[in-house]
């Protein structure tokens, strides 16, 4: 039996009547949700998909989308989440590489997929889908190891060409497994998923319903919903990242809305500003966990619980200022090119080892050299991992600034900049030069008038950094460009800020040591 | 035509000119599909987000606590609800 399939079984032999997902009116119980997604799984089969096929599925988050991942995961066959954001040729090119046998989804979404008529299709809400959830389908155990594939993964592209991260069932039963292990939630968690359920941290409401959570999905986050359903449907933990937090604190409705039942806000995929992190303490009064995870590690690899977190006033320090620490069977390690451990307190590439990292990239050999060595597999983030295992970001490998030769880490200028009381968000990036090699450009979001704001915040840099760390220019913005996942997208950034380097006449960058 | 019908055509056509600032991929057919949903006009949570924080702004609204606009609404919708805000939901 797959990990899925006895997840689901699992649910409806522990707690079957306790509700599994709540999507807008609709309230579907474990014992149901296990019914009807053997009825799908039956359909599935009936229709020509068999163990090991592919399944392209495009929607906006709902129901039918967490049944389709279970009722595929049962029979043994590969869901292949894509955004639904996704432009109608990317999709066929994901339907193509991965040799999809079907596409499943929104009928809207499915329907603009071009070059498609060989795959078998299905639509949410279609009389064949219905049908196949609300029939009387005996339930049958499919003979599903451990080592086959039940998701390939689409990874953010701002690392360049997309590429799809297997995860098998194994992987997912470990991650599952070990962050229960160490979080341990209560047995009567309501998750609200606020990100989409294409992405790879839609693991997380996985995990929690194998801890018998009920999950509650949204079409797409807007903070006025969210607000409202978090009263709605009493949730106890929400999941989201920094900057949809930064809205709902914006939100008119936050005053009115009720937000008792809440315990724990989870945030990952960004690092949490401190005033945000602050100011979110004050205005939710719950608690704040951060989980840190890749993809490629299976989901969460690492975790920094609420009683490590520090709410007082000021820069955090020690373990608050870290993502946490590696989840049970996970390691996490700074490498430096050698590939040797480094000394800890120094800064290298973050490597992660343990079960749940992926198997490989589709049909991707080259990829999956390049970002996996004897079981280990890259984070393309850099930091330190201090002696009680605390984990300690400093930028991305290819976000690194080298200005004459002096490596610069935009992580770290970043940090120095939202210490600004005027600032809300900041992006470092290089620019090319060619006096220097780069040069670091800030972009920045004002939170309120940004008159004198660039003065300010040379003045800031002055103090704070040293002078071959400052930025040499300082652009204000009103967004920084993001994508689908809501991740700044430094690419297009760097782009922008290379039509400075003609422009830019900077000073000789000082050593400090 | 009314003054209140008059001021939700303004509303409407505010939100047009709104959308098409915050979405780079906004239809060029904007005004056949004011009654369209946000969802089916293809919006993605970011502009979605960032369209809804610009109304809650402007028209100084605070939304109805039990029904929120979401990806179903259209902008005829949010124009409802935002002229419908009390004195501060003139259109400017």
């Amino acid at each position: 039996m797959s990990w899925m399939a006895h997840l689901l079984e699992r649910g409806r032999q522990w707690h079957g009547d306790r509700i599994a997902v709540i999507d807008g009116h609709r309230h579907v119980t474990y014992a149901a949700l296990d019914r009807r997604t053997d009825g799908l799984a039956a359909a599935f089969l009936a229709m020509g998909v068999e163990p090991g096929h592919r399944v392209v599925v495009i929607s906006h988050n709902r129901l039918e989308v967490l049944e389709t991942y279970f009722a595929l995961g049962k029979i043994g066959a590969i869901a292949v989440p894509v955004h639904y954001g996704a432009v109608p040729d990317e999709v066929a090119a994901m339907v193509k590489e991965c040799g999809a046998a079907a596409i499943v989804g929104e009928a809207d979404l499915v329907r603009r997929v071009p070059g498609t008529s060989d795959c078998f299709s299905l639509t949410f809400g279609s009389a064949e889908y219905d049908g196949a959830v609300t029939g009387d389908t005996e339930s049958s155990t499919h003979r599903v190891t451990e080592d086959e594939l039940m998701f390939i993964l689409h990874t953010s592209a701002t690392t360049g060409r997309p590429k799809g991260v297997c995860v098998d069932h194994g992987s997912l039963r470990s991650v599952t497994q070990a962050y229960l292990a160490d979080v341990r939630p209560d047995d009567d968690v309501v998750f609200l998923h606020c990100g989409p359920l294409s992405h790879g941290a839609m693991v997380l409401p996985l995990v929690y319903m194998a801890a018998g959570a009920t999950v509650v999905l949204m079409r797409m986050f807007t903070p006025p919903e969210c607000l409202a359903v978090i009263g709605r449907a009493a949730v106890t933990h929400l999941f989201l990242v920094p900057d949809m937090l930064r809205f709902i604190l914006q939100s008119t409705g936050l005053r009115q809305a009720t937000l008792t039942s809440l315990r724990e806000v989870i945030y990952a995929a960004a690092p949490m500003p401190r005033p945000l992190l602050l100011e979110a303490r004050a205005a939710l009064g719950c608690d704040f966990r951060q989980v840190y995870g890749i993809t490629e590690g299976g989901g969460p690899v690492a975790t920094l619980a609420p009683s490590e977190h520090d709410y007082r006033p000021g820069e955090a320090r020690g373990a608050a200022a870290s993502v946490g620490r590696a989840i049970l069977g996970t390691v996490i390690r700074p490498r430096t090119d050698t590939n040797h451990g480094a000394p800890s307190g120094r800064i290298g590439e973050l490597w992660v080892y343990g079960p749940g990292v992926m198997r490989r990239y589709w049909d991707d050999p080259a990829a999956t050299d390049e970002a996996m060595r004897d079981g280990w597999v890259r984070t393309g983030d850099l930091g330190t991992v201090d002696e009680g295992g605390y984990v300690h970001l400093s930028g991305r490998v290819k976000d690194v600034i080298i200005r004459g030769g002096q490596k610069i880490f935009p992580a770290e200028v970043e940090q120095a900049l939202l210490g600004h009381p005027a600032v809300r968000e900041v992006c470092v990036v290089g620019a090319p030069s060619e006096q220097w090699g780069e040069v670091p450009i800030a972009y920045v979001v004002a939170s309120g008038a940004a008159d004198g704001l660039v003065a300010s915040l040379r003045e800031l840099s002055r103090e704070r950094l040293a002078s071959y760390k400052r930025p040499v220019e300082y652009e204000i913005v009103a967004a920084l460009p993001r994508n689908a996942a809501g991740k700044v997208t430094r690419r297009e950034l760097r782009a922008q800020a290379a039509g400075y380097a003609e422009q830019l006449s900077e000073p000789e960058p000082r050593s400090e040591g | 035509m009314s003054a209140q019908s008059d001021e939700l055509e303004k509303a409407v056509t505010r939100l047009q000119s709104m959308l098409r600032d915050v979405w780079d991929e906004c239809p060029p057919d904007l005004e056949a599909a004011s009654g369209v949903s946000l969802l089916d006009l293809g919006v993605d949570s970011l502009t979605l987000v960032t369209l809804l924080d610009r109304v809650e702004r402007e028209f100084h609204v605070t939304w109805d606590a039990d029904d929120p606009p979401g990806a179903d609404s259209s902008l005829r919708t949010l124009a409802r609800l935002a002229v419908g805000a009390g004195p501060h939901g003139v259109v400017p």
